[in-house]
């Protein structure tokens, strides 16, 4: 929601009122007004998250009501502590312990009758609500805006359109999406290159922009905004879009996919995020050296997240980040295998199926594929991996869950039995010990217990260094097998 | 070892260390002392450096990490931090621990990394000069060389003063996973 005047207008989406700042002014300036502002909202709507109660303050008359609050944001110093980030780790890690305790203390609480002590009852519900309270405020103090990286963004379109020869105009929206540190500062190389490749193949020259009709300048939108516990920062520019034949004959050149290779529209998007692709003519010191998206994905898949690309020609592309709000808390499903569980990430995670016996077929090198839908998956036995001797190895008996690696092929890890979707906070085992194979890191479940984190990755090169790969031919042998029997 | 026991060991921990350092800084004509914890590993004795203890706890269970040598018994949750549990008993080639509640994990600091020595009991705190610290004997097996920094006689029991870094060396534990794998 921009004007043309390069205002922004901060307002949620289907919420008829808004602060009108102007964005070009001082970050603080913008959040001191707005903070100001929400004083009296705040009233209003208790239960506001922070970072949406600065922008759905409830102005009667946005752009009067701006006005006022500026000057009262003279009185209102910023108060913050610059604190070493060991220091807040020490605090999260107390808080989890106080929040275990606290859970083992209510499992003993049922076992024995409280009941006749109603005072005991009450004030444990009190500790419980505090300690909740405690957490949640506790893992807000990570938080911070990604304004930060937005301003860098601002500086680095100013500097480098004139390079180009382009008039581009960078347009924020959502600066004050808060998400942890970590992943703020995660985020500086990826949204760097992608500006860059906007504004260096997305965007036209002024001259043929006018030639299309479109205004010499050219627009990069940068859009950051909270989804279902995670964070979408969008670039879209309404450049030429994706130039489809040009990217086609580039892979096919580069030998990244086969002459003949017939792909959809949206497969050949996919294409500029393959290593070593380029379509630069000529190597610049903006693009060309086919170092670029591959990176880009590398490191946003490397953060737990995803990207997509769509794209329409002649009308401009929208890359989209999708990333979690913390490096250290993962959705994950705990998984029971023999007497051990471990954590798959729900990122990974496609579906969770019970396979038919007829569905299960072995491989001449021992590997075992399932059919699912008519497609072909691997079958990785986590307690072959994992050495865990008391676990089903039948995956009609068990449970296979069908989980995505970065190759984009699945994988089914054969489980016993699901336990139930749960947060966890990721511990590395590097700190102390060292790395292991098939395990990303370990989470402390609510009971205390120490429970690793598969590695999906990790897990299905393991399986294959331990059973050979599965080959073309032996997937063929498979197929050939399956239709003699139908 | 009831808690109640291994609290009143904490205290006495942290009593001598401070009295070690005040002797250490007024008395400079007295020889250095430093003191050493004593635990059992079936009949033998060792120690480690008072300095590198960070705690003494009892057993409980520990989730066993895949694909690591037999002597890694797994990690436990030590207030927020994972910390990596070794078999002293089946580092030295013996068979693991049948480790019960009366089994005692001491926790010590060795570089950067805190890692937990499973152990029968711990059994006493030594104060010694560095003259009461016998060197080890040159015997084939050069693997009691590495491992050990000295030999100490007390009232006629041996301990066998521990290299941790030699010990739990990660290289080591790296090859030795390849060896179990």
């Amino acid at each position: 929601m921009i004007d043309e005047d390069g205002k922004g207008v901060y307002a949620e989406e289907g919420v008829d009122y808004g602060i009108f700042v102007d964005l070009t002014a001082n970050p603080d300036e913008i959040y001191a007004a707005t903070e100001a502002v929400v004083t009296p909202a705040a009233q209003a709507e208790s239960e506001v998250q922070p970072a949406t109660a600065a922008v759905s303050a409830k102005v009667a008359a946005p752009e009067a009501g701006a006005a006022p609050a500026k000057q009262k944001s003279t009185h209102i110093k910023a108060t913050s502590i610059r604190v070493d980030l060991d220091r807040v780790d020490k605090l999260v890690n107390m808080v989890g312990e106080l929040v275990i305790t606290q859970s083992m203390l209510a499992q003993h609480m049922t076992s024995i009758d409280l009941a006749k002590n109603q005072q005991i009852m009450n004030g444990f519900e009190e500790l419980s609500m505090h300690t909740r309270e405690l957490q949640e405020n506790v893992m807000a103090i990570r938080m911070q805006p990604v304004s930060s990286v937005f301003a860098r963004m601002r500086r680095l379109v100013r500097d480098l359109a004139p390079k180009l020869e382009k008039k581009v105009k960078l347009i924020t929206r959502g600066e004050e999406t808060e998400v942890d540190k970590t992943v703020i500062e995660e985020l500086v190389d990826p949204l760097t290159h992608m500006i860059r490749n906007s504004m260096d193949h997305g965007l036209e020259t002024p001259a043929e922009r006018e030639a299309n009709g479109k205004p010499a300048e050219g627009t990069v939108k940068l859009s950051a905004e909270h989804r279902g516990g995670r964070i979408i920062i969008e670039i879209a520019d309404d450049g030429r879009g994706i130039n489809r034949p040009k990217v086609l004959q580039k892979a096919k050149e580069k030998g990244i996919i086969d002459a003949n290779a017939n792909l959809t529209d949206e497969e050949i998007d996919q294409l500029i995020f393959a290593p070593g692709f380029s379509t630069a003519d000529q190597v610049s010191d903006v693009s060309g050296r086919g170092v670029g998206m591959d990176v880009v994905r590398q490191n946003i898949t490397s953060l737990g997240g995803r990207i997509t690309v769509t794209s329409v020609p002649g009308k401009g592309t929208t890359t989209s980040l999708l990333l979690p709000l913390t490096l250290a808390v993962l959705d994950g499903m705990i998984v029971e295998v023999g007497s051990e569980n471990y954590v798959v990430p729900i990122n990974n995670i496609l579906e969770t199926v019970r396979p038919q016996p007829k569905d299960v077929h072995k491989l001449m090198s021992g590997a075992r594929v399932m059919k699912v839908r008519g497609q072909y998956i691997r079958l990785v036995s986590l307690a072959k991996i994992f050495k865990v001797n008391d676990a089903v190895s039948d995956p009609c008996k068990g449970l296979v869950v069908l989980a995505e690696t970065d190759t984009g092929q699945p994988v089914g890890l054969i489980v016993d039995k699901l336990i139930g979707q749960r947060q966890v906070v990721m511990k590395s085992l590097e700190s102390n010990y060292s790395s292991i194979d098939g395990i990303s890191a370990a989470t402390i479940l609510g009971n205390g217990k120490v429970c690793l984190i598969i590695d999906v990755e990790g897990i299905s090169t393991t399986e294959k260094k331990m059973t050979g790969d599965v080959t073309m031919r032996d997937m063929e042998r498979v197929i050939e097998g399956d239709h003699a029997a139908e | 070892m009831s808690d109640e026991a291994i609290d009143a060991r904490d205290i006495d921990l942290a009593a001598l260390g401070t009295d070690r350092a005040v002797k250490g800084k007024d008395d400079v004509v007295v020889k250095a002392t430093s003191q050493y914890i004593s635990f059992r590993v079936g009949e033998e004795e060792y120690g480690v450096d008072i300095m590198l203890v960070r705690e003494i706890k009892g057993w409980v269970g520990v989730t066993s990490l895949p694909n690591t040598p037999k002597y890694m018994r797994g990690v436990l949750n030590l207030r927020g931090i994972i910390v990596p549990i070794f078999d002293l008993r089946c580092r030295f080639g013996m068979d693991r621990t049948e480790a019960t509640n009366l089994h005692v994990v001491v926790i010590v600091q060795v570089g950067e990394r805190t890692m937990g020595i499973l152990v029968d009991a711990v059994s006493d705190i030594l104060t010694v000069t560095e003259d009461d610290i016998n060197s080890v004997p040159d015997i084939d097996q050069r693997q009691d060389g590495e491992y050990l920094n000295g030999l100490l006689t007390v009232d006629e029991r041996m301990v066998g003063l521990l290299n941790l870094n030699a010990l739990f060396n990660l290289d080591a534990i790296a090859s030795g996973a390849q060896m179990a794998g």
